[in-house]
Order: C-alpha cells, then structure tokens, then sequence
C-alpha cells in the first residue's frame, strides 16, 4: 500500500517540478565544446550576476586615461584589489536599442530590440546564457541555473536572466532552499516507477496535444501563431522528459554544503546563493548560471535606508553614499566569489576558476544611463585577456563581449544578438 | 538639397494585415525642419555622412521602424547632449526644447502607429485573474496564482492577447495548479455535512498564564541569579585585592560608577567575583543580557499589564514584548478546506487613543511559534466596543487545501519593529512601564466550515421593539428622574447659602453684567460664584452653568413626553415611533448581509386622533454616527407609505430592498418627517403642543415588528457548481461513468464547447491506467480533470477565424467576451442560455445583461482590474513606507486607500442616476471607511464599510486628487514626487500623456547636495532643453499637489522644525491658465471632464477589446465619448457604448 501512496505523491509532484527547458538540439552538436563529464578534461562554464540598477559612476568606473594593466583601483572596485590581475573592466559598451532606465536585466544578456515585432509591446531574443546551455549545457543534469534575488527591483521584465530562443522568458528560482533540493536532493523513489512518472508524462502531453491541435483548427493567421507558442512549450516539455529520462539512472550528486537557513535576505541572502552555484559547478550539475542580484534587500542588509530606486538616482548626499555603500558590497561580494573559485579544485589540480567565464554588471550604467554598460569579466573559462583596464570605442556592442565570451567558451558562433564582431582586445 | 522620401499609403498596407485602413499618418511637423537645418545638416548631410548619419533624407513622415529608429537616435543624442557638439553653433534652449517635445511626442506615435495592429484582436489566453475566477467557477476553489507569471505590465492590459507569452514553466505550473484545485474540490466535497466545529481561545486561560510565566521567569533570573551574582561582584570591586583593577576600569570607563553594567561586564577581571556561569550566564555579558536587561526592560511593563482589571475574563492585546498576537490553532486534521468564520470579541480601553482602535487579523508568520507578525494580513477591524459592552467583530476566512490552519490577530501596527519599540521607550519615560493597552480581548473563535447554503441562505432577521427601543424608554425614563433628583439636592444647597450678606453682594455685582440672574430658574446658573456654593461635580454636573438646565420645572429633557409614551397601552407588544426627541426610530442592523434582494416588513397600527397627515412612515438608512443614530436618517428616505393598520389588526407593509456591495447595511424606519429634513420645524411644533397638553406630539404610528427577510431567490454565486460531477448512482458503469464526468466537465471548463472523442479517449486511458496501478476511482479521475485545465480549450479564448474578412462573434462568444469583460470570468448559465437561444446579441438584451452584469458583485473584479491598471496601481506596492516618517501609512491604510479608488469608481459604474465620470476630478463625498476615515480626520464614521460619506466644500478630499492612495503612488515612500503626479495627472486625468522619461539625459549634477526645496530642485529642470521640453508640463501640476505629503496628507510646510518651507503651490499650464493653489488647480482640472473622458475611453477601449488602442479606434472612441456625453458622461453609458460598438462584437 506504502508503493501506492508514494507513487501519487510522486505523479503529483512530477508535473510539478519546476522544468529547466533544454533547448537540446542535434544540430548544435557538432559545435558543442570537447568538454563533457566522461572526459578528463574539465568542462567550461559560465556564471552572468546582473546587478539591475546600474553602479555609482563617480566612484566605479576607473579612470579612462589609465588603460591595460596598470591602472588605479577606483573606490568602488577596492574590495576586488587582490584579484586585480585576475579581472578586466570593461567601458565603452552599451546595447544600442536599450530604451528603458529601469530594465538593467532584461536585455543585458540579449542586446534585442523590444519593438521589433510590430503589434507586439515587447520582443525579446536569446540571452548569451541560454547559448551556453544549448552548447554546453546539454551533457549535464541542468542546461543551466537561472537564479533570481528575493527582490528584483532595477531587473526589468523577465522571469529570470535567461530568454530562450524564440525570446520568452524562462523562469528563475529566488529560494536558495529549494535551489539546494533541485540539486542534490535524492530520488526517494525507485527507478521503475519514476520510469512510470514519466511515461504518464507523456500521456499527459499526449491529451494536451489533442485539444491543441482541435483549437488550432481555423484559427486566423495572427492566432495560430499565438497557439504555436503553446505547442512550442509542449515541445520543450517533451525535451525535458527526454533528458530526464537521460538521467533517470544517474542519482544526483551529493552536497557539498548544508541546506540553508531559510528566509535569508541581502547581504547572506547573495553569499548563500553564491555558495549553491560554486556547489552547482563543483559538481557539474550544470554549465551554465545566472543570477539577478536582490537590490532592495541588500541596502537594507546593509542598513541603508534609501530605496533601491533612489539610491540609483542618487545625488552627493545620503543617497550617494548608500549607492557607494552598495557598490563596494558588490565588489566585496564578487572577491568572496573569486576566492572561491579559486579555492576549488578540478581533478586534475586545475581550480574551477580556470575553467569558469565569470561576467558582472549591468545593462544600466548608473542612474538612467544606458550608456557605458558596468562590466567586469573574470576567471580563465573564455580564454580573457586577464588583470586590464579595457576603454573600448564608445557605444561598442556589449554583444560583441557576449560574442567573444561564447567563442571563448568553445561556442562556434558569428553572432549574438546586434554584434558586429568580436573584442580583439579581450582575447588572451 | 531638400529631399524628403514621403511614403505612399500602398508601403503602409503590411503593417495593417487586415483592414488596411491607417488613415492617420505620422508626421514630425516640417517647420522643425529649419532646426535640422541650422544645427544638424553641417556635418549630417548627404555628403559628410558624419557617423553614418545622413539627415538629409530622412523622411518626417515614420511609417517603418528604420525610419523610427533614425529619429530615435536624434533624440536620443540630442537628450544626452551629445548634439549638437559643444563646438558648433548651439540652439537656443527655448528652441531646443520646442523642438525635442515635438519629437519626443511623434516618437510616442511612432511607436503607437507601428505597433497598430488595424483592429485585429489577437487571440489571448485567460490572464492570472480570469484564470483564478474560471477555476473558481468550476471548483469553488480559489488557486493561489503567485507561481504564475505576471501579465501585463508596461503599459499593456492583461487583456492584451498579442503582448500575452506561453512558456513550459507555464504549462507545468498551470497543470500543478489545476491538480491542486482538483484534490482541494475532493476534499471540500468530503468536508460537505462535516459538523460545524468551533475552535474557541478564551485568553485569560492561555495569553495570560504564558505572560505570568514570563513574568516569573524574568523574576527568577532577577532575583535568583542577577542580584546574588551582582552581590559578589559588587563584594569584590570594594575588596582592596581589586583597587589597581578599578582603579585602572574606572580610568577606560569614566561611567563606571554611574552606568553599573560597565562594571558587571568586566567582571572577569575581579579576583574572587563569582562566576557567572553559576547564575546561568555564560559569561558576564551574557548575564546581563538574559537575566537582567530585559527584566529592567519590560517587567514592569508586563507586570502592568498583569495587573489591569478584567484579565480575569481576557487579555490586552501588547504591541511589544511578551504575547503580542492571540492565535487560535485547531489541529490541522479537524480543519478541512471551506469557509470559516472568525469571530473576537473585544472592547477598546477607555481613554487610549483612538487611532490604535483596530486589530488586524491574519496568518502568522511564523507558524509554529508566537513571534509577532503575519505572513499574510487578512482584514483590518475596528474596535468599537468598550471593556464593558464589547462587541463581537465577524470576519470571514477562507481555507484552502495550502492555507495555514492557524489564524491570529494582533493591534494594528507598522511593519517595522523600531517604530514600536522606539514608542514604547518613549511611553516608558512618561509612565515608568511602556506602550498602555489600547485593546482588550474577551474571546476568539474559528467556525467551521460553514455549509455554503448558509453563507447566502436567506434569513429573517426581527426586531420585536417592546424588547428592544421600550427598554432603553424606560431607562432613559429612570436617568431623567435620577438627574433631576440630583438637581433638587443641589438647588437645595444653593438655596442654603444664596441669601448670605456676602453672597447678596456677589449676585449684585453679576447683576450689572448679567440680567438674567434674576430669572428664577438661570439664577442657578450663576450658583458656582457663590461663596459657599455646592461643588457642581458632587452631583453629577460639570458646573452650575450645565446644572441649571437640568431642573423638571423647564421639562428640557422632556420627561412628561417620555412618561406619557410609557403610559400608553398596547406598549407590552410594541412602541409608539416619536416623532420629535428621544428614540424615534427603529434601526435594523443584522450582523452580515449579503449582496441579494430583501424584504423589509412592517408591521403598524395608525393611532386614532392624529391628524391623517402623520399616518405615514419612511424607511431609509440611519445614521453612522453613534451619537446622531436618534437624530434623522442619513440622507434621503428611499420611500414611505402611508399607515392604516390598527392594534388589533396591524397592517404588514412589505419594501422590497436591493442590497448592493457598497449599500449601508442598516435600515431605519420612522414617522415621515418635513422634506426639507428641518428638525427644527418639528421641535416648535412639539413646544407648541407642549404648551397645550403638557407633553408635546401625541403618538401617531404604533409598530408591533419590523422583520428584514433576504436575500432571495438565486444567490449571487453560482447555484450549481458541482453539476459535472455524477455519483455511483447514476451510472453504474464505472468507465462510462468516468466518461461522463470527463466530457461534462470539459464541457463547462470549455465554456460551452464539446471536447473531441480523442481527447476524452486519452484522458479516460489515463484514468484507466491508474485504476489499474490501484487508485480509487475518485482519485484517478483526478489527473485527467486537471488536464482539462492545462488545455488549450480552457486557456484560450479562442475564435477562429479562417476568412480574411472579419466576421461576427457567435452568440456564444459574445457571451464569453461580455462575461470576461465585465466580470474577468466565464459566462454564467443565465448568459449561455440567452446565447444559446441566439438572444444576446439583440439590443435590448444586450443592454439589460450588461446591466446585470454590473450590478453583480463580481463586476467589482473588472473595477479593480481594470482600474489597477489603468491609473498603474502598481506603483502602490513599489515601496516600503518609512514609517517613522509616515507612522499611520501602514498596511491596513495602503489596502484601505487602494479600496477608497475602487469603491469610488465603484459607486459610479452602478449608480445609474449620478454615475457621473467626473466626479472622479472632484466630488463632495468621499468613500471611506472607520480606518480611512480616521486618517483623513473624517469624524463620526466607525466601521470596516467603505460608505460615501459627504464632505464640506473646504476639504481636499473627494476626486481622485484627493485621495491617499494616487499621492502615495506619486511619492517613493519618504518625499513626494512632483514629477511622478504632474507626469500620472498628465497621462490619466488631462489625456496629454508625456513621452516615457528618456534614458541617458545628464544628470543636474550642479544641485550638489544643497539643501533645496522640492521646488528649487526641480526648477532647475527649466534650465536645460533636455529637461524642459517635457518638465515645463509636468512639473506646475506636480508643485500644485505638494500640499499632500507622500503618503497623501495634507500639509501646509515641508520639511521639520527651522528647516520647514511653507509649501506654494500656486503655478500654471504651461501656456495654460493660472492658478493660486491647489484648490483652483483641482477646479481647472475638473473643467475638463471632456479630455478626461476621451483618456478614460481609450484605456477602456483597450482593455475591453484586448488590444492596445489604435489609430484605426479613432473613431470609436468619439462615437463612444459622444454616446455617453448625452447621458451626463455616466460611466455606465461608456460600459454600454462599448459592449455595442461593432469592434466588441467582431473577431
């Protein structure tokens, strides 16, 4: 009786489990990098932390006479001075269509142009995380881990970071808690009837299809495009269960962390998730991770007062301090990262560092500027020139970073989003 | 050199698939053209191309996205003040800015004219709200839709089917979700017969035990542990063995003597002090810390609350330490899903302040143990009550299969614990203890789960008046007596002293001043100037001045009219109604009434002898006020009738009543009264006849009973939701069986649709196959119910349409459009049956539905959708109120202040008679409850009912601009925001929205932290191009309203103490009118209602239609504002004009 009850518990829960789509597709294959879990080599990944509002530009950006390597820490980047010659910032950069001074997230990562689609109120295009999970992220449990802070003020529309191919947003998790179940909490459940979760998956699919394909019948031009995107998320059901059943035999990896405290906010709230998304690569689980970092929380955690919104319309005063503060958190926050990539070994005595391309930022530079995009690329994963001041020609396509960060990856593509090419510069 | 690409119309047809009919054009003016031409075409023409920019052929008419995109990069470089380059000629800024506001608004309609899709209303999908409502409809269950992804936002409604995305994530969730609706139905469905339990907390057995627990805890670890340990270390610092060490402690801490605790936390360091760890510290720190800071924090706070009277038979309510929060938790397994009913009886302590005489109710946050505060606020409930006559408060609490089974309540109060505690600090100053109680508990209980026939069954409820208005007759009868039985006392002691020599004297000298003195009876007035003189208080009076009145002689409190009302017969099974002073009516107040229609009855007898002319009674609402329940009705009687009943034959005089969701829920019966409402009039009437019979009005009208029966017939919800479901009984056949149920539910959840044989084949093989892994049949027909909810049939509201043409809606879909137009749910079977008749699209049923559907409760869901979004609500909800800055602004009167908006869009969707549009620009009422009220230092309304209560001409209030709510969306939760409210009056009152704020415009770095005004910072706005072309229309309005503090208070200074500015708010429309404050500011805006209404037209337009609003609705919208203009602009002639437009009826 005990296999009945659980075996309900389960087929309740399974249509349940938020779904990671894999954009699996064979013809990216042949592209995808050597890397894979049966080889010795270790993998490449990514990790994109989006601040939403952007960075204080008095006291963030370092001085734009002093390029390459020699060049002065400015206030806000102090905290990062030990890994100095292990980071590039970049200036110069922005997305040439972003219009909105509040949306530091939405197109960070895709460079779209919200009204391309005439009689649609936004359009979006792939995010650069989401061709790494197509690429790369195919050979592991999850093709990638967006996250999302527990306020997300600044972000701009977007479930998460990450859009998919056809521009949709996909969901993100802001609860470190069940971050930590998603990836290392074991199957309680035998394999053959996990097995049978599945199958009824499908069954599930199955009937959804039927109806779908009834409502399809006569529908004007406009509207069958509209339940085409139905069908494509069934589609992108079907992958899941398709890899879930890849992995149906394979348990999950064991923890290298404690669960965590529930409720954290701001300051412990971002260490906690940093900590899930080192365990997440630690134990390639997945390749690719994004993260929009909680605004709000944080400045209360670091008890400043003002608004996350005020602080980015910040004039000397109060205010500015409190975005000060907050960029000097950033900074602190992201050396903390550093060192623990760099504290994590590889098998072959290589650390997760090497092998990860770290990019910090934001599609808003400070206040409502959209110009100079905030950027900060770090670790040895995409092959960056490391430890540089980069001034790049004003207005440069923040997509060709993107492009030079995939490529860097081992990703063969030409484009991404509204590049123009790759960042010569920023190749070691 | 001047070539324009102009576009001919054929190039436009692409953009409008299927009417090709964008007949307006957008154009940049040309005479801007001499602007390029001075500034721009130097290096921008086609020759230097500078940046890959040419001009010179741009074309002023934007008809494609390259060409949008071009000027768009003009504006843009112009607004970050990139052109034209600092080293070449530079326009004027007036010039400048003329030229970028002409810009800026073509770009607006650009975009607008792009993004038009000619009329075409792309399928859409059901949105989270209609979503929740259509599985309500079928369930009774309401989802909690927070896992699924916001729709609309960005200035598109949640209607709009072409701004609307599916995703995976979205499936899954959708199929989670209609799971849990599904086995929630299950169990509600087990539940249904359930006895009805009650879960009772009396908290004099549970609030108070714990709290003297505490209390002796604090005692113990005092006492016990912290004074004996204290002891030996106060020993050893006088031991001469620890001179050197004090000596040396006393040189760090110069306050070492003075402030002890320095001296206990370097305990450690003195030799022979005894170790903490023996007293259960575990080191000094930790000793003062738990056994001796918070007794000298709050035990005598606690102990005064121990100490209070009545905790015999309840408890205070705390706003800190301690008990702060009474719960009542049954044992989840006795509380299956369903309604419940959560009653408290309470009473407000004498004497604290008014504006703590609330209590929220909700569910704790923390669900295990007591720490204050709630993971989800309920309700907001007045107390109204006293200790001594509490009343018992009635809030309704749904429990779904997720909602925690416990339920608290605690003392209104802000989020933030440093407000609280930093007022309890500043009471414990003054009082030696803290924060004072506010609020005492008798009892708690949680009923349930209420059958849901009993929710809307209907109920008689009686008032038999012998029981009720002759008692307190009589009381009043015996209070009479017993105040002038203490006059005479009094007048006898004045009569003792009044003729000594010395008291002559004095009287003679009140004399020259007074006259009156001599009168027989105002003499008494003077008493208290007496030597000698009685103390007035030792007799009940305030002084001789209110003790004079008091006297029988006068009659002023008209004893012999009361004496002889209790003399007449037949008063053992009725009351005579006064016409004049004392209880003259009789008020029906039932505890709850739902929406529906109700029968009034009276039951009356005409007395012999009065004139005809008062044979007559009128019903309407009493009085809110307490004090003026006996004092006429509140507004106009809504009918009378005449009487002619006798005491042996009383006549039965049936009103039907109608009771919408923002009536007063109270009814008043007495004798007619002169129109004009003169009480007056009545009262020398009365002296007059007084005069004559000694008693004044003779009784008229006798009443035996009142009875209020209702509500009838159909409750509003739906009668049969469970109609798909069939039992064992009716088919004995379990597959057929489960077939049915299958294709009768999709039929509903389909909204009148057949699902396909193929699809039911597949979801009965699903059942089939969990049958056979061993589920019982109502736990395998489970899956394949909610999966009828995931599928495209439920979640579209599809309409196909394969012609190119447009074509009619069917009658069907027109029922479905109108239900989710007005409700944000499905069709209910009155609607279907019309339309499956083919009746609904005829006029005159097509009007009288829309009527109906408005005046149904669940139109308040279209008035709260709609409305949130058309005046972007959301900003409400953006930020944390500072609340030591704006300490009453707190949760219950943010949600109150959002209610205010909807109740008044509310009143005018339904009130056919003064439904008036602009009413919302200005109005001489406000909707406001007891909360709200108080806030806006409304007196006399008490009550959780938002009611339209009247407000002098003087008040701010009335109109959206008078409301709390629209300020604390134009403010960041500290200052207000001028910019934000001219920009929202702009776009939502005036109809002339501002272009969105631009990015990358150079910050006014040269205001460097200087202490400024509002205004001065803001002034500067005029001094750059870039700012001005749109600030020089904001900005006037929004310094118009800064009479209102962030959280929408009025105020007359801003800032604090010396650095307060007197706010000046006078200004003008720019190249508009002038005006000196916000008053004549708020007059010119309500002049025009015009503008208003064609805005108002627009936004509903697009939410009605499901599309953003279009060029191609041009139109429409005039013949929609001109329909309603000849109704006096009645927001319900707009609903009609666009439920008849041809659009609404069209795929």
């Amino acid at each position: 009786m005990k296999f009945q009850i659980n075996r309900r518990h389960f087929l309740r829960g399974a249509g349940v489990t938020i779904a990671l789509p894999s954009l699996e597709s064979l013809g990216f294959r042949q592209f995808a990098s050597a890397a894979s879990s049966r080889t010795a080599v270790a993998p490449k990944r990514s990790i994109f932390l989006s601040i939403g509002f952007g960075v204080t530009k008095e006291t963030w950006f370092p001085d734009a006479s002093q390029t390459g390597a020699d060049y002065q820490l400015p206030e806000g980047l102090a905290p990062l001075k030990r890994h100095q010659g292990d980071l590039t910032v970049v200036q110069g950069c922005s997305n040439k269509f972003s219009n909105e001074a509040h949306w530091g997230s939405t197109f960070w990562l895709t460079g779209a142009n919200r009204y391309s689609v005439p009689g649609q109120n936004m359009a979006n295009s792939i995010s650069a995380d989401q061709v790494v999970a197509q690429h790369i992220g195919r050979d592991t449990r999850f093709a990638s881990l967006p996250l999302n802070g527990s306020d997300l003020q600044g972000h701009g529309p977007g479930l998460s970071m990450a859009w998919d191919q056809r521009g949709k947003p996909i969901a993100g998790q802001d609860d470190p808690v069940q971050v930590f179940h998603k990836l290392f909490s074991a199957e309680e459940m035998p394999l053959e009837q996990r097995q049978a979760a599945i199958a009824e998956n499908r069954s599930v699919l199955d009937a959804i299809l039927t109806d779908a394909k009834r409502v399809e019948r006569g529908l004007s031009k406009t509207d069958t495009e509209k339940i085409n995107e139905y069908f494509q998320s069934i589609r992108d059901i079907e992958n899941r269960l398709n890899k879930d059943e890849d992995w149906l035999d394979v348990p999950k990896a064991k923890a290298p962390l404690r669960e965590p405290e529930p409720g954290l906010k701001g300051k412990a709230e971002i260490e906690i998730m940093q900590d899930l998304m080192l365990a997440a690569l630690q134990t390639d689980s997945t390749r690719s991770l994004s993260y929009r970092m909680p605004g709000q929380s944080l400045l209360q955690s670091l008890d400043l007062k003002p608004s996350a919104h005020n602080v980015s319309h910040y004039a000397p005063g109060e205010r500015m301090e409190a975005s000060k503060a907050r960029d000097k958190a950033h900074s602190e926050l992201l050396a903390r990262l550093i060192d623990k990539l760099k504290a994590a070994r590889e098998a072959d005595g290589s650390s997760l560092f090497d092998h990860t391309a770290v990019a910090f930022g934001s599609n808003i530079s400070s206040i409502h500027y959209l110009t100079n995009c905030p950027t900060i690329l770090t670790g040895g994963g995409a092959n960056f020139k490391l430890g540089q001041h980069l001034v790049l020609p004003k207005d440069t396509p923040l997509c060709n970073v993107w492009l030079t960060m995939l490529q860097g990856l081992g990703i063969g593509i030409e484009r991404h989003g509204d590049s123009s090419g790759i960042v010569k510069e920023l190749q070691a | 050199m001047r070539r324009f690409s102009f576009f001919t119309l054929v190039q436009l047809l692409w953009l409008c698939p299927l009417v090709g009919s964008a007949e307006r054009e957008v154009r940049f003016p040309e005479r801007h053209f001499d602007f390029i031409e001075n500034y721009c075409l130097d290096c921008h023409d086609s020759v230097s191309k500078k940046g890959k920019v040419n001009l010179e052929e741009i074309s002023f008419e934007v008809t494609n996205i390259q060409q949008a995109e071009l000027w768009q990069k003009v504006l843009n470089s112009m607004n970050a003040g990139e052109m034209p380059p600092e080293d070449k000629k530079q326009p004027e800024q007036h010039e400048k800015a003329d030229f970028l506001a002409a810009l800026a608004q073509t770009m607006v309609e650009a975009r607008s004219s792009l993004a038009d899709t000619g009329g075409e209303i792309t399928m859409r999908r059901l949105n989270r709200r209609e979503y929740q409502n259509s599985i309500a409809a079928l369930t009774s269950v309401k989802v909690d839709t927070n896992s699924l992804p916001a729709d609309g936002g960005g200035s598109t409604f949640d209607t709009e089917g072409a701004s609307q995305f599916i995703s995976s994530d979205q499936i899954e969730q959708y199929l989670k979700l209609g799971g849990n609706a599904i086995g929630e139905w299950f169990e509600r469905r087990a539940a249904v017969g359930q006895e009805v339990k009650v879960f009772r907390v009396e908290p004099e057995n549970t609030v108070n035990v714990r709290n003297l627990e505490i209390i002796e805890n604090l005692e113990n670890a005092y006492k016990e542990k912290w004074l004996p340990w204290k002891e030996g270390v106060d020993k050893a610092a006088k031991d001469p063995a620890n001179r050197e060490v004090m000596a040396e402690l006393r040189k760090k801490h110069p306050t070492l003597d003075t402030d002890p605790v320095r001296l206990y936390q370097n305990a450690k360091r003195l030799k022979g002090a005894p170790d903490p760890r023996d007293y259960g510290g575990s080191d000094p720190i930790n000793a003062i810390a738990a056994l001796y800071s918070p007794y000298r924090r709050y035990h005598s706070y606690m102990k005064h609350y121990a100490e209070l009277p009545h905790n015999d038979r309840g408890a205070y309510l705390k706003l800190s330490r301690g008990i702060q929060r009474f719960d009542v938790r049954p044992d989840p397994k006795d509380m299956p899903p369903g309604s419940y009913k959560l009653k408290i009886r309470a009473g407000a302590v004498k004497g604290s302040d008014p504006a703590r005489h609330f209590i929220e109710i909700g569910h704790p946050q923390n669900l295990n143990g007591t720490s204050p505060g709630f993971s989800k606020l309920l309700s907001t409930q007045p107390i109204s009550g006293t200790i001594e006559n509490p009343e018992i408060i009635e809030v309704d609490v749904e429990i779904g299969a997720e909602t925690p089974r416990v339920v608290g309540i605690q003392e209104r109060q802000p989020k933030s614990a440093k407000v609280i505690r930093k007022e309890f600090d500043r009471h414990k100053q003054k009082n030696g203890y803290g924060t004072p109680p506010a609020i005492w508990v008798d009892w708690m209980e949680l009923e349930g789960p209420i059958p849901a026939a009993t929710l809307t069954e209907s109920r008689i409820h009686r008032v038999e008046p012998e029981e009720t208005i002759n008692p307190r007759n009589d009381q009043a009868i015996v209070e009479i007596e017993k105040t002038q039985a203490q006059y005479t006392l009094w007048k006898t002691e004045v009569d003792k002293i009044k003729d000594t020599p010395e008291n002559q004297a004095i009287i003679a000298e009140i004399r020259k001043k007074e006259p009156s003195i001599d009168h027989p009876i105002h003499f008494y007035r003077y008493a208290d100037h007496f030597k000698g003189a009685p103390n007035a208080k030792d007799f009940g009076f305030i002084d001789s001045a209110k003790a004079f009145s008091k006297g029988p002689t006068q009659d002023r409190a008209d004893l012999a009219y009361h004496k002889h009302y209790a003399s007449l017969p037949h008063r053992d099974r009725g009351t005579y109604l006064k016409p004049t002073k004392g209880i003259g009516r009789i008020i029906v107040a039932p505890e709850k009434l739902p929406p529906g229609s109700y029968t009034l009855r009276v039951a009356a007898a005409a007395v012999d002898g009065a004139p005809a002319s008062r044979h007559f009674i009128e019903v309407g609402h009493p009085q809110r006020e307490i004090e003026a329940r006996d004092m006429g009705l509140q507004g106009r009687p809504f009918s009378s009738h005449q009487v002619t009943g006798t005491f042996d034959d009383p006549q039965v005089i049936e009103i039907p009543i109608a009771v919408g969701t923002d009536t007063i829920k109270e009814f008043a019966i007495q004798e007619k009264q002169p129109n004009n409402g003169n009480l007056k009039a009545l009262w020398d009437t009365h002296t007059t006849l007084k005069k004559k019979n000694g008693y004044g009005h003779p009784p008229a009208i006798w009443i035996d009973w009142v009875e209020l029966e209702g509500p009838h017939g159909a409750p509003p919800s739906e009668p049969n939701r469970d109609d798909w479901w069939i039992t064992k009984a009716d088919d004995s056949d379990e597959a057929s069986r489960a077939r049915t149920i299958l294709e009768q539910f999709a039929f509903k959840a389909f909204r009148g649709i057949e699902a396909e044989a193929g699809f039911i084949d597949r979801l009965a093989a699903i059942f089939e196959t969990r049958r056979e892994v061993g589920d019982d049949f109502d736990h395998a027909i489970r899956l394949p119910l909610s999966i009828i909810l995931a599928s495209p049939g439920f979640l579209y509201l599809n309409e196909p349409n394969e012609a190119d043409e447009r074509r009619e809606l069917t009658d069907r879909e027109l029922a479905v459009r109108l239900a989710y137009f007005l409700w944000s749910a499905p069709p209910d079977q009155e609607l279907l049956d019309l339309a499956g008749r083919g009746e609904l699209s005829k006029p005159e049923i097509l009007r009288q539905q829309v009527d109906r559907l408005i005046a149904d409760s669940r139109s308040d869901d279209f008035v709260a959708g709609f409305l949130h979004q058309w005046l972007d609500m959301e900003r409400l909800d953006f930020f944390q109120f500072d609340t030591t800055l704006h300490r009453d602004f707190d949760e219950s009167t943010r949600s109150a202040a959002r209610q205010e908006v909807y109740h008044s869009f509310a009143h005018l969707l339904r009130d056919s008679d003064s439904g008036r549009l602009g009413k919302l620009l200005k109005s001489d009422y406000v909707f406001v409850n007891g909360l709200l009220a108080t806030y806006y230092g409304i007196v006399g309304v008490s009550g959780d009912e938002f009611r339209k209560v009247k407000i002098p001409v003087s008040s701010p209030r009335g109109g959206l601009l008078g409301m709390a709510a629209i300020h604390a969306m134009g403010s960041d939760g500290i200052e207000s925001s001028p910019v934000e409210r001219g920009a929202w009056v702009l776009r939502h009152l005036l109809n002339e929205p501002p272009p969105p704020a631009p990015p990358n415009v150079p910050q006014l770095s040269r205001l460097a932290d200087k202490p400024l005004t509002t205004r001065q910072k803001l002034a500067a706005h005029m001094e750059e191009a870039q700012c001005a072309s749109c600030h020089r229309k904001i900005d006037p309005i929004g310094f118009g309203l800064e009479n209102f503090n962030a959280a929408g208070k009025w105020r007359l200074v801003e800032g604090k103490g010396r650095k307060a500015d007197k706010i000046d708010p006078a200004g003008a429309f720019h190249k508009g009118p002038s005006f000196a404050d916000y008053f004549e500011m708020r007059d010119l805006i309500a002049e025009r209602e015009a503008d208003f209404a064609r805005g108002f037209t627009e936004y509903l337009i697009g939410y009605a239609l499901g599309r953003p609003f279009g060029f191609a609705d041009e139109e429409l919208a005039s013949e929609i504002t001109s329909a309603a203009r000849k109704e006096d602009y009645s927001v319900r002639a707009f609903i009609q004009a666009v439920v008849r437009s041809e659009q609404f009826y069209r795929k």
